[in-house]
């Protein structure tokens, strides 16, 4: 291998240790490590250059690959120690442990390799420094965001491509076959491989980028599709049997939320550490009523839409910092993802769910944002966290005392007045006969909640729906005892009739205090179903509590103390908390700034231009007629233009036929054809003869030819 | 030896389908082109770009949310635009070697293998080799004989970075072949690996150059080889220094007078120099027959070569070589199968060089007995005084020394084994001379 790829690859080593140190918090060790790692590679290679090719003795062999077995074990064993001691008192986790081990182990392994082969390496380094990477990536240390991901799709393939070149182009005759190339072949070689290296490795650049666009743009849809398919899969199943009442409740069925309550009725689903009682939780919201089904057209089925209030909507993490849990008494590190602009005076409220319940993120009606472990978040139009959220450790919500203003497109309004055809004319004129003098949204919905809960009584048993018949129908027809479903969609669909947006949530009521955990915690037979109206004067969503002998309430921020505004202002100034003074404030926008940010800028923005000026530089260097001192090609690129113009007249050059004797036939050619010829033709054969032998006599004499004209 | 194109005949019945051949054909090239553009990927894949494909569908988990977007990107990337990059850029060169007519059997040579570039773009990236000679398989539990390798190659397999459109790379190869014949040389392998090694595959282009191998001259190695070489060098020596047939007298020598013999007794008795001179020309013409019919007994070997009659063409070239260093003009004759339902004459050379019959050795090949008999009769009469070596491995009754006074028969072939007498002693094998 040739000193400069033994450099480039010594190069790669030492930039993954970086992003391994950086990664793990292990800057300084490991790049430490990998520095005096290089420098013994470059020893062993100087000394292995220096020595004289010996026979291989077998004995030798084996006693090296017994050291260097030897040697990786103990690394191995070592670096295994050290990460495990080193990282058990910030409490990661096993899984962030487990990365952290692995990522340490591999690198070390490419280490010993290079150590051991500084000359050539090995092709194990190929897929052992793709899994550091992977490794790193999966930990955390690159964010999720699609300029982070590009960039490390880009610095991958960068440095992949020119390991993989010098690697495996390693032959060990290589330098042989370097030397005996023959002096004309030899220049343009070794002056065009850096362009022709630099022009390929931008042409792999863009495909990458273009592949890493096209996953970001296709991605969320897929991902979108499967996990709607899944959704649908799990809500059947949980619907159909719900094992001792062991999921979440979703409630896209009527009569589902019912069999959460009372399947295992006291199993508590929910666990909430908030001075305040928390009060009504959202887990779900629903849009569109068909046939007993609820479900959430919007997001789910609406994939085009230029609307952007009906597109779920990806958050990435403000900052990550150390969060002390009061239900671990311990700290963990948890990302922050702002929902909303934080209106009035917020409340925290830490919620610990079952993992073995769900995904289901249960939130209060105005939360501001989130402090979880993840690394991006996907909300729903309705404010639902969809995705996202490590259910393994909880997760922090703060909401604003106050629902904040919202303003609401044409189309999304549309949705939300959507009423099931087969019941519309029934809705419509039940509500008409009721309530059509109102004319604001906060009266009707006050008018329908007071004439469910006054006129209908509570009941979890219900009497069977004749065939064809929908239940909610029945119920407003008959009303017969029932129970939050029947209420929460009865409440929506009137409200529709009468031109009020609304939504269907469904949730837990968490108003029970633990004095023995000092929490607060949601049972089984909390699991509930409530309505959202909107407000087009005012322009925010209140909640309606239709169901009999219930009464909606929600988080109140009476005690808090005023730090959540301090936190929400390090939040914005760029995810640390550098002072109020301007220069703290300059500084935190820099350290804002990412490392990725200019590696971002060199690789998508400057790459056309790059490619353009290698394109350039390699026609003007190699393809153009030169004036440089490269005269034999200039010379043979030369002689095949005149030689092209020649054919024209049907004179071709012989191989045996020396250039003298070449011109003298053109002489003799123009001598018979004169008549036959233009004048334009003639003048110009005419002086190719004399050309042809200047371009001999000047070749001969090593002097670079006069150009034709 | 150059390139040499065998002519190709095209029968018109072949053309008869016509475009039901073409159409057949296109649709086949079609139905099997994703499967040929599979294996071709499959068998260009480096362990650059197994890892590539690996991590590519490792990091495909991104659809349940893993964070891997962008090493996905990155090895779908590198994969798919290498593989077309590779794939275009592929070099196609047109070859063409530089190699002596023939070479000896077991002897190394040099073979210059050019390599033109007829692409328009620059081939990049690329070797350049002879194929390796297939070794044969290693069985551990049916050991058959297995042929050995007919040749071997030594090269440095040299990496190109660069040839422009129309430029050529040389490469000096030595060459060994093991087994004498007329041989095509190996198939050209030209291994393109850009770009950044992200792929290699392997072009093999068929050579049609060949190279004569000729037998190797005869070491005595042994003692019947010893015994033939014996008989070679007698002979040789009694036709350069003249028969006592030939003598005509003695006469004074005089300054610038070729001398063929002193004659040292007369010399010593009468004080001056003394020359004998003899009918025969000083440079002498010896017809040089080579009977290529096999005895009724003789046996193949485990590579399928008949050891007598390698031997006799081994002497053969021996005598090829010393009569040609003696000056000795040859007249060789070699019996031949070329045409076997006419009257064939053999291949007869005159006034050729020493090359030119050693080539034909390497031709030769064993011929029907009777033919042989008919052409070396033929060779005989032509021959007429001249001196004649045949050369045989079998039994001529039909040549006589009454009937051909100047032919010496030599024949190689090693006496059969008879049964041998209790405790009597086995004659060493002689060669036959007539």
């Amino acid at each position: 291998m040739a000193p400069y790829a033994t450099r480039t690859i010594a190069f790669l080593l030492v930039a993954q240790a970086m992003f391994v140190g950086s990664t793990f918090r292990s800057a300084l060790p490991t790049v430490s490590f990998a520095l005096a790692a290089v420098l013994m590679a470059s020893l062993h290679g100087w000394s292995l250059r220096r020595r004289k090719p010996a026979p291989r003795r077998v004995l030798v062999v084996l006693l090296k690959w017994f050291v260097f077995i030897l040697v990786l074990g103990l690394t191995m064993v070592a670096c295994g120690f050290w990460r495990s001691t080193a990282e058990i008192p910030l409490q990661q986790g096993r899984v962030q442990n487990a990365l952290d081990i692995s990522a340490h182990a591999f690198l070390m392994l490419s280490l010993l390799i290079w150590v051991a082969r500084p000359l050539r390496g090995h092709f194990l380094m190929l897929p052992v420094g793709l899994l550091i990477i992977t490794l790193c990536v999966f930990a955390g240390g690159a964010s999720t965001s699609q300029a982070a991901q590009t960039t490390v799709a880009l610095a991958s393939c960068a440095g992949f491509c020119l390991a993989s070149h010098f690697l495996l182009g390693a032959t060990a005759n290589q330098q042989e076959a370097v030397e005996t190339n023959e002096t004309l072949q030899r220049k343009p070689q070794f002056a065009l491989t850096p362009l022709l290296v630099l022009l390929t490795l931008s042409l792999l650049l863009m495909a990458t980028s273009v592949v890493a666009n096209g996953t970001q743009a296709v991605l969320p849809i897929i991902q979108k599709k499967l996990q709607e398919q899944l959704q649908v899969s799990l809500s059947m199943a949980s619907d159909e049997q719900i094992i001792g009442g062991t999921r979440y409740v979703r409630g896209s069925t009527l009569g589902s939320v019912r069999k959460v309550m009372i399947k295992n009725p006291r199993e508590i689903a929910l666990t909430v550490y908030s001075d305040p009682m928390p009060g009504y939780l959202r887990g779900n919201a629903f849009d569109t009523y068909r046939r007993r089904n609820w479900m959430t057209v919007q997001t789910d089925f609406i994939l085009n839409t230029t609307d952007p209030s009906l597109r779920d909507r990806d958050i990435a993490p403000g900052k990550t910092s150390a969060r002390a849990l009061k239900s671990e008494n311990r700290s963990k590190r948890l990302s922050t993802f702002l929902l909303m602009e934080p209106n009035g005076p917020t409340v925290e409220l830490e919620i610990r769910n079952d993992p073995m319940k769900g995904t289901v993120v249960f939130l209060p009606q105005a939360t501001s944002w989130i402090e979880a472990k993840s690394n991006e978040l996907t909300v729903n139009p309705h404010g639902i966290v969809r995705l996202g959220v490590d259910m393994s450790e909880p997760y922090i919500a703060v909401a604003s005392t106050q629902q904040p203003l919202e303003s609401m497109s044409e189309q999304r309004r549309q949705f939300l007045l959507d009423l099931p055809p087969s019941t519309r004319d029934f809705l419509l004129q039940f509500a008409a006969q009721r309530w059509s003098a109102l004319s604001t949204a906060t009266e009707k919905a006050n008018a329908v909640s007071s004439f469910l809960q006054s006129n209908f009584e509570y009941s979890l048993d219900l009497p069977p729906v004749p065939r064809g018949t929908d239940p909610i129908v029945q119920f407003l027809d008959t009303g017969h005892p029932a129970h939050c479903e029947y209420f929460a969609t009865s409440t929506v669909l009137l409200l529709r009739s009468l031109g009020v947006p609304a939504r269907y949530i469904t949730g837990y009521v968490v108003d029970e205090f633990n004095p023995d955990g000092e929490s607060w915690v949601a049972r089984n037979l909390d699991a509930h179903a409530w309505v959202e109206a909107y407000d087009a004067d005012t322009q925010r969503w209140f909640a309606v509590e239709s169901t009999p002998g219930r009464q909606y309430q929600t988080v109140r921020a009476d005690n808090q103390t005023a730090d959540t505004d301090g936190l929400f202002d390090v939040f914005y100034s760029g995810g640390d908390d550098y002072g109020d003074s301007w220069l703290g404030r300059a500084f935190g926008w820099l350290m804002s700034i990412r490392i990725t940010d200019p590696l971002m800028i060199l690789f998508r923005v400057a790459q056309l231009p790059l490619f353009c000026v290698l394109v350039f530089l390699l026609w003007t260097r190699f393809l153009r007629p030169t004036h440089g001192e490269d005269h034999d090609l200039a010379s043979r690129r030369m002689l095949k233009q005149v030689d092209r113009q020649c054919r024209k007249h049907q004179l071709v050059r012989q191989p045996s036929e020396t250039l003298n004797q070449f011109a003298d036939r053109i002489e003799a050619f123009c001598d018979a054809e004169d008549s036959a010829l233009g004048t334009k033709a003639s003048k110009r054969l005419q002086a190719l003869p004399s050309w042809y032998r200047q371009f001999a006599s000047a070749r001969y004499q090593g002097k670079r030819p006069a150009a034709l004209g | 030896m150059t390139d040499h194109a065998s002519p190709v005949s095209h029968s018109p019945s072949l053309d008869k389908p016509g475009w039901v051949k073409r159409m057949l054909h296109g649709v086949c090239k079609i139905t099997f082109a994703p499967f040929r553009a599979f294996m071709a990927v499959r068998r260009a894949m480096t362990p650059a770009s197994v890892s590539a494909l690996l991590f590519g569908i490792v990091t495909l988990n991104i659809i349940w949310g893993f964070p891997w977007t962008g090493l996905f990107s990155a090895c779908v990337g590198m994969f798919t635009a290498g593989c077309l990059i590779h794939f275009l850029t592929r070099p196609s060169l047109d070859t063409s070697f530089s190699l002596p007519n023939s070479a000896a059997r077991e002897q190394p040579f040099q073979v210059t293998i050019h390599a033109k570039n007829q692409s328009l773009l620059p081939a990049l990236d690329f070797g350049l080799a002879f194929a390796k000679p297939i070794l044969p398989k290693k069985r551990w539990i049916n050991r058959k004989p297995q042929s050995p390798v007919s040749y071997s190659v030594k090269q440095s397999v040299q990496q190109h970075l660069f040839l422009s459109p129309g430029d050529s790379a040389a490469l000096d190869v030595n060459l060994t072949y093991h087994r004498r014949g007329i041989h095509t040389l190996p198939d050209t392998i030209v291994s393109g690996s850009f770009p950044f090694h992200l792929f290699e595959s392997q072009v093999a282009i068929p050579s049609v150059a060949t190279i004569a191998i000729t037998p190797t001259p005869l070491t005595g190695d042994d003692d019947h080889a010893k015994g033939l070489l014996n008989n070679l060098g007698g002979w040789s020596h009694k036709l350069l220094s003249g028969d006592q047939l030939d003598y005509t007298g003695s006469r004074e020598y005089e300054p610038g007078m070729p001398v063929r013999r002193w004659d040292f007794p007369s010399w010593a008795r009468l004080g001056v120099p003394i020359v004998r001179e003899f009918q025969s020309p000083s440079v002498p013409q010896v017809f040089l027959i080579i009977d290529t019919a096999l005895s009724e007994h003789a046996e193949r070997d485990s590579n399928g070569e008949y050891p007598a009659f390698e031997q006799m063409l081994s002497l053969t070239t021996t005598a090829i070589h010393d009569l040609a260093k003696q000056t000795v003009k040859i007249q060789f004759f070699l019996t031949d199968s070329g045409n076997q339902l006419e009257e064939s004459s053999g291949i007869y050379l005159t006034d050729t060089d020493a090359e030119s019959m050693l080539i034909q050795l390497a031709a030769a090949a064993p011929v029907d007995a009777a033919q042989a008999n008919h052409q070396i009769s033929t060779a005989m009469e032509l021959a007429g005084r001249s001196p004649v070596l045949l050369l045989t491995t079998r039994n001529l009754p039909e040549i006589k020394p009454t009937g051909y006074q100047n032919c010496t028969v030599i024949r190689t072939d090693r006496p059969r084994q008879q049964p041998r007498p209790p405790r009597s002693h086995q004659p060493k094998s002689q060669p036959q001379t007539v």
